[in-house]
This record gives structure tokens, sequence and C-alpha cells, in this order.
């Protein structure tokens, strides 16, 4: 017996066989055709092709499929060069240099360190093979593959989550939020719209019963980190309209209320009309306070607390006193008895506003 | 032929009711009429008794029925087996296949029924357009100052019961905003071991049923009054009637308040409605 081994197909694509990540997961990776060695004029969103040279913070890429992969030397990857703004991890630009790049972020995201926290290790280190780009040797960008532009509109209740900081506990408090409300019948989207490309998130709240699940990287950014603030706001209108069959959308902006884009947008007033209600995440009581008083200052006055402090009765007990908002864990705002009562809520406000 | 339809539909153990359906032939298309049974789960009784009103009314009667090993304690609708997340289950399913309408249904109770119907509808205002309470022994009052499940305050340091007052209190001017009707038999005077007894109940409700539906829908006008909210409650005494309900429906009357005639026109197309939202769809900012 013969074995007839498969020949490989020949690919014009010096990507081919490279891991794309899930920042780039809406790329046609059929243009990725060539290389741009052209690294100083790299600009934020551009596909790039990398090979990992030494292992640090990042040991494993998110692909575009959903899946993790372990990182090893000599992998090659498809990642965005993207600014990253993340507290507890690094500060880095959309810059590449022949001396290589840094991965960002493992969602997909390279540029240059610029600051770590100090409990993190040195970051994993990439040398770049070149901007993948298409037959005519135009840069491809995340941008490119954005959703096209839809008909304006948005669900019937738009309600975002904000938090005081990262790890407050805004994903899961809005995981909680749109598992009650798909579980009192209603048809449920949640949408980040700051942050950097990661699919946690978009995998959490799939898992919580939400009909459609978007992000920024639908509208074509692989982070939103230093991006003027009138492409936020368009972006997230433009996630709105795209979800505008359902009857909720649950919106949550990254990191901290205080984050430079976070802040910008939620400092201004024709931007925060979009949301029906706000809830906060804290991680504890005093923060929550800091968070209310950031927020009071721009007339933004939360319907309910939640996050990691709902951990610990007594804060909870010691906000809820101080503040008397209700403070809700994630199980209780994954009750549907606890949906209604937000949606009635939020219902007296709208009809107050008519 | 019969001109209803009379259906049985299983439900999920622990999870959804069974139910029984029963459909007019030429029906109309206006909200389902749910029928709450009381803690002898009288179901096969209730479906018989309101098979007439099926008939003369035209809407789609649904009747579920709360199994004791599987919903022991389903009259606090919040309870432990989470009767409520059951009959949202059940109607979420009746909908889907087109059994019921879409949109907000009746909701009547008689006795444990009743306060089913009454706490169910206080959690989830805008799934109910009409409630029909008759006779429960017992009442959650608009009284800030008892907790759950006899009240809707909280008392300090209880986690949980902070978060049903803020349910209950942020729906309270949606419920009372229901158009709610009352009823019990003036016979309906004992006080025995099927009524909840103690000092502090008969001092917040009364002593017997009569007195505690009374006290209720006073206790009711006066929050419906202070929330500024239409006066929409009524109180119904049901001449010569004790705790039964077949007294009840033939002696009283009831028939007509537990499965109102609907004001719609006849013969309309099903499933017209868009689901229960109490939001207005706008256009972007």
């Amino acid at each position: 017996m013969t074995i007839v081994h498969p020949q490989p197909v020949p690919s014009v694509s010096p990507a081919s066989g490279a891991k794309w990540s899930f920042a780039t997961r809406r790329a046609n990776r059929e243009e990725a055709v060539q290389l741009n060695h052209d690294l100083s004029a790299v600009q934020t969103g551009d596909l790039i092709l990398a090979e990992v040279t030494r292992i640090g913070s990042h040991k494993r890429l998110q692909l575009a499929d959903g899946r993790y992969s372990p990182l090893w030397p000599g992998d090659p990857i498809v990642v965005a060069c993207a600014d990253r703004y993340a507290v507890d991890q690094f500060d880095g630009r959309a810059r590449l240099s022949l001396e290589g790049a840094d991965l960002l972020a493992g969602g997909g995201v390279a540029g240059e360190i610029v600051s770590k926290h100090d409990k993190i290790t040195r970051g994993t280190r990439l040398a770049v093979i070149g901007r993948l780009a298409d037959a005519s040797g135009r840069p491809l960008n995340t941008e490119d593959y954005a959703m096209t532009p839809v008909v304006p509109g948005r669900p019937a209740l738009v309600i975002a989550l904000l938090g005081t900081g990262m790890n407050a506990g805004k994903t899961s408090a809005a995981a909680g939020l749109v598992n009650g409300f798909a579980r009192l019948g209603r048809r449920v989207a949640a949408l980040k719209v700051t942050g950097t490309g990661s699919f946690g998130d978009v995998h959490e709240y799939e898992a919580a019963g939400a009909a459609r699940v978007l992000d920024f990287t639908d509208v074509g950014m692989a982070s939103t980190n230093r991006q003027p603030i009138e492409r936020l706001i368009s972006a997230t209108d433009m996630l709105l309209a795209h979800v505008s069959e359902c009857d909720i959308a649950i919106v949550e902006l990254a990191d901290g209320v205080s984050q430079v884009e976070t802040a910008a947008l939620l400092s201004s007033p024709d931007y925060v009309r979009r949301f029906d209600g706000v809830i906060l995440a804290a991680p504890e009581a005093m923060a929550a306070r800091g968070g209310l008083a950031w927020l009071a200052d721009r007339d933004i006055k939360p319907i309910a607390l939640s996050g990691v402090l709902t951990r610990a009765p007594l804060a909870a007990e010691e906000i809820s006193r101080a503040t008397a908002l209700p403070v809700l864990c994630r199980t209780e705002l994954a009750d549907p008895a606890t949906a209604a009562a937000i949606e009635t809520r939020l219902c007296a406000k709208d009809k107050v506003a008519a | 032929m019969d001109d209803i339809i009379t259906r049985f539909r299983p439900g999920i153990a622990g999870l959804m009711p069974d139910a029984w359906i029963v459909t007019a032939i030429n029906g109309r298309s206006a909200p389902p009429v749910v029928s709450i049974h009381g803690i002898t789960r009288n179901v096969e009784e209730m479906v018989e008794a309101l098979k007439p009103r099926v008939r003369i009314t035209g809407r789609t009667l649904v009747v579920p029925h709360f199994p004791r090993n599987q919903f022991k304690r389903y009259q606090l609708a919040r309870c432990r087996e989470r009767a409520d997340v059951a009959l949202l289950r059940l109607m979420r399913e009746l909908r889907r296949e087109q059994l019921v309408n879409d949109g907000p249904f009746d909701l009547s109770g008689f006795s444990g029924g009743g306060q089913f119907a009454h706490r169910f509808t206080w959690l989830y205002p805008h799934a109910v357009e009409n409630l029909c309470v008759v006779a429960p022994g017992w009442w959650t009052f608009p009284d800030h100052q008892a907790s759950w499940p006899y009240g809707i305050g909280r008392k300090q340091g209880h986690a949980d019961e902070a978060v049903q007052s803020f349910r209950l209190t942020t729906n309270l001017r949606s419920f009372l905003d229901r158009q709610i009707t009352v009823c019990v038999g003036t016979e309906d005077i004992e006080h025995d071991a099927n009524l909840r007894r103690g000092a502090e109940i008969d001092a917040q409700q009364g002593r017997n049923r009569v007195q505690r539906a009374r006290n209720w829908s006073k206790a009711a006008k006066a929050a419906a009054i202070a929330q500024e909210v239409p006066q929409r409650i009524s109180f119904r005494l049901l001449t010569g009637c004790g705790h039964k309900f077949a007294d009840c429906f033939e002696k009283g009357g009831l028939d007509g308040v537990f499965v109102r005639q609907a004001d719609l026109a006849p013969n309309l197309p099903q499933h017209t409605k868009a689901p229960t939202l109490g939001f207005k769809k706008r256009t972007a900012a």
C-alpha cells in the first residue's frame, strides 16, 4: 500500500501558519499577502506579523476562534499594534522598532511598554517581522474590518456598568445583569465600548445568556486607549445601532471612571444621556464613595452599587447605609426579580422625562 | 363538538409547573388569564369552574399546578423553590408555543393562590395587567416598618431582606398602578389552624380573612394616594360565602372578576403585541 501524504497548499501569505489573535479576528486573512517593513510608520490598529522571542508576563495568546494557545519562543503570531492602559499591568504605546516589541495584552495587542505594575514580570517579547499588507502594499488595519454602519437606533433600555478601577467587579456585575434580564424574558445585548481587546468578557456575557455580544473590536479598534473621544462616541452609537432589535443593552466601560477615555466620555452630558441608568462597581466601601462623588460632580447618580465589595456583607451594609443605594451582588443581579425592579425604576424615570 | 379546547402541558419537575390551558375555538386576541390554586391544589375544580368563563369571554385560561413536593411554599412567590421564576418560565414557553399572546396577562388567585398572585405582581408589575386576589390567609402589606414577607421594610444587617425591600419598594408604585380587585366571602371569618395566626400578624393584618382583606385594601389605597397613583383598587365582599372556591363562584358571583371580560375586539390575529417592556422605543441620541 502506498501512503500518499497531502501536499501543503502553497500560500502567498507571509502569515500562513501564524496564530491569529482575538484582536485581529475580523480580518480577512486572504488579504494579507505581503509585508510592509516600514515600522516607523505604524498606525494604531495595524496588523503585525511577529515572532515570540521570550516568554514573559503573557504566556498564552487568545486566538481568533476563542481558544487560548500557550506561547512558545519561535511562535509566529498576528497581533494588532495599539496602546494599552492597564493600571495593574502595562502602560503601553502603539510603537514598534527593529529591536522588537512587547505583547501588551493576551488578546493580541503589541507595542512598547512604558511602565508596568511592580507585581508584573517583564513583558513577553516579540521580534517584528513586518506589517501585514494587501496586494497593493497597503498595510492592513483593524479599522478595515469594522462592522458596516447601520440605521441609527438603540434598544429601549440601555444600562451602563462603570467601575472605580480595574478589577472592581464590572464584568461580573454586568454578566449578572445580563442573566437577570434574560431570565426575565428580555432579549439582552452586552456591549463593551472601551478597553483592550480580550475574549474573556465576550465569553462571560455569552455564557450569561446575552443574545448579542459586541465590543469595540467589532467597530475596528484593538484598544480604545488614546483614541479620539469622537471616535469612541461614534463607536458606542454604532454598537447600539447594531443591537437595536434587543430589548436591553448592558454597556460596560472599561477601567475606572477616572481613566482617561472613560473620564472624557462620562464628562460629556450628551454622551451620558445614552444611558437610562448607571450601576457602579467598587472593590470596597471607600472606593465606592470616591466613585460616587466623582460621578456626582458630573451629575451622574447610579441606581445601585455592585462589584467586589459585595463579597463583604459589612462593607455592603456600610455603603448601603451611607448612600441609601441598593448594593447588589452578582447573584442578586442575576435574579429576574431584581431585573424587574431595575426595569421599573428606570421606567419611572423614563415617564418622568417624558 | 365543544367550543373550547383543554390542553394539559407537562412541566419540568421543580423548574416549571404543569399547566392546564383552556382556549376558546373562536377566542379573542386578549391577554391570557392565569389562575393560581390554593394550598389544597384544587386545580381540576378550578379548571372546570372557569371553563364557562372561557366560553363567554373568549379568553385563554392558564391554570398552573405547583405540586406540594416541588413548590411547598409557592404562596410566597419568591420562595426557596422560586415559584415566581417557574411561572415566568411557563409563560415564556407558552408564548413560544403560541398558546398565549405576548404581553402582560391577568392574574387571579384563590386563598394561597391569592397570596402568590399579589406577591408575584408586586415583584413583576409589568407582567400583569389586572390582578384579582381572593381570600388569602395573609398578605404582604405596603408597610415599611415590617420586613418581607409581611411588609416591604428591612431589618439592619439582613442583606437578603435589604435587596427584597429594594425590589418591593421600587415596584410599589407600578404595583399599585394595576387594576387590583380584592374579594372575600362575608362568612370567611374563621380564626382556625388554616390561618396564619399570632399576636403580631393579627395586630398588623386583622384576625380573619375578611378583616385582613379589608385592611390590606385600605392600606393599598392609602399607599396609592401617597404615591399619587390613580385609584384602581376595589374591595368586594361575596355575600353568604365562606372559604370555599365553589361557593364564591356559585353564590358570590366571583367568576366575572376572576376571569374578566376583555375589552378587545373579537377574532383579531394572535401574537400581535410587543413583548412586555415598560419603555418606549427610542431612536439613537
